[in-house]
This record gives C-alpha cells, sequence and structure tokens, in this order.
C-alpha cells in the first residue's frame, strides 16, 4: 500500500514538530477522555492504575490519611 | 485485569446488595476525575453478609463505626470503605438508582440527587481535612447533569444535608469553575 501524501499545507498552518505528530498528543479541541479512549489500549490503562495504586499504598500512612477523609456521622435520608 | 469486579462479584454472590458511591459515582455521572478508593454504601440488614465476603477476599478491618467501615486491601485489590445506613434509607436511595457498568460488570449509582445529599453530608463534619474534593464534586455534579439551582427538591436537599451556607458555598464552586 502506498504512503499517504502529506495535505499541502497553507500559509496560516502553524509548524508543529515531528515529534508531537507522532505522539499523537490530544489537542482542546479532542477531549481527553475521548482521545484517552481511542488511543490507549485499556489494558495499558488497567496497569497504569494499578502501578498507581500499588505505589499509593506502599504508603506507610496510607490508611490513615484514607480515614482523614471519612466523616464518621451516620447518613439518613 | 478486573480491578474492582471481584468485589461486586463477591457481594452480589452474598445477597448483599450495595451502591457505589464515591469519586466512583461521580466519574459514572460524567465528571472525569481520579480516585483511588472503592466507596460503597450497604444496609444495615445486609452489612454481616457483605462484611463477610469481603473478609473472604483477603480485606481485613482497619477502622470502624456504625457509620463506615474501612477495609484494609490484599494485593490487586481497591482499597475500600463500606458506609451503612439503615434499611429505609437504603430503600429511599433504591428507588431512584442508576444502572451501570464498572468494570464489566452492572452496578447501581445514586442518581445525581442523592449522590449529591451523601457529598454534602460528608462536607458538614468538622473533624474531615478534605471536604473542599466534596463541594468541588457537588459543583462538577450541578454542571455535569445541568441541574437548575432553582429545582425545588434540589434546594431542599441543599438546605438539609448541606446546611445554610452550602448554597453559597456550592455559588463559590461554579463561579469558578
Amino acid at each position: 500500500m502506498a504512503d499517504p501524501q502529506p495535505s499541502p499545507k497553507s500559509a496560516s498552518d502553524s509548524e508543529t514538530p515531528e515529534s508531537s505528530q507522532f505522539l499523537n498528543f490530544p489537542t482542546p479541541q479532542e477531549p481527553l477522555r475521548e482521545w484517552t479512549e481511542q488511543n490507549i489500549d485499556p489494558a495499558v490503562m488497567i496497569a497504569a492504575i494499578e502501578a498507581v495504586m500499588q505505589i499509593a499504598r506502599s504508603q506507610p500512612d496510607f490508611e490513615a490519611q484514607r480515614l482523614a477523609r471519612k466523616t464518621a456521622v451516620r447518613f439518613r435520608y | 485485569m478486573p480491578i474492582f469486579a471481584p468485589v461486586f462479584r463477591a457481594l452480589n454472590e452474598a445477597g448483599a446488595p450495595f451502591f457505589v458511591i464515591g469519586g466512583h459515582a461521580v466519574v459514572l455521572h460524567g465528571h472525569l476525575r481520579n480516585t483511588f478508593d472503592l466507596d460503597l454504601l450497604i444496609s444495615d440488614s445486609k452489612f454481616p453478609l457483605g462484611r463477610a465476603a469481603l473478609t473472604a477476599l483477603g480485606y481485613r478491618t482497619y477502622f470502624e463505626t456504625n457509620a463506615f467501615l474501612q477495609l484494609h486491601a490484599p494485593e490487586q485489590l481497591p482499597p475500600l470503605d463500606l458506609m451503612i445506613v439503615d434499611d429505609r434509607t437504603f430503600r429511599r436511595i433504591e428507588d431512584t438508582s442508576i444502572e451501570k457498568v464498572l468494570d464489566g460488570e452492572q452496578i447501581r449509582i445514586p442518581d445525581v440527587l442523592r449522590l449529591i445529599a451523601l457529598k454534602l453530608h460528608a462536607t458538614r463534619d468538622a473533624n474531615r481535612r478534605t471536604s473542599e474534593t466534596d463541594w468541588q464534586d457537588v459543583a462538577a455534579l450541578l454542571l455535569t447533569t445541568n441541574q437548575n439551582l432553582e429545582d425545588p427538591e434540589l434546594r431542599a436537599i441543599i438546605s438539609q444535608y448541606g446546611g445554610p451556607t452550602a448554597l453559597s458555598e456550592i455559588g463559590k464552586r461554579l463561579r469558578n469553575s
């Protein structure tokens, strides 16, 4: 299959570094959530979440910090 | 690899219905934000069944009151808290709850007004250090779900669960959004 031809640039096009095109970073016009869903394998995302969770949980006062965020007052509705 | 699904399956198999609340419920209502803890709401009558199921998964009690149970998680499972409510409260939240899918499992979350009530309730504990997150969640939920601040039910919930200054606190966050 032939490589697609690059589209001609207009005079108003700004110069974009090759590296940012390669990485396909999200732009403000492309919401981060949609970009993430389209470009990141769910397995990679889950592995990243797990890694962050492991780091957080390895902190010695992790459970104490969680406890500080809780309310001891019972909720009634 | 599933993170939350083993917890949901264990509770369902034990016959202990629950709602996902906290940050994950906020995310499922459409406001994307970071959260690590899994917060679940369970009724008094099903709490023993739920606790036994979670203990069988490897969770251990870190702290306990009559309002919540903080659990220390085993490897590969999320930090978990159970908020405990009376059966009447559980049923009333259930009446308007919404079905969602989280980690491949069908779960239920409170509708936005009941979730706002829970968030506002959390802001009223003077001992907590992080109520700003709850205020921001309330403002984000109102914006994300297009709530009308003139709605009488919403205003009643804000007043009852957030107190007399809640409306102005919410207004501040909405202006900063």
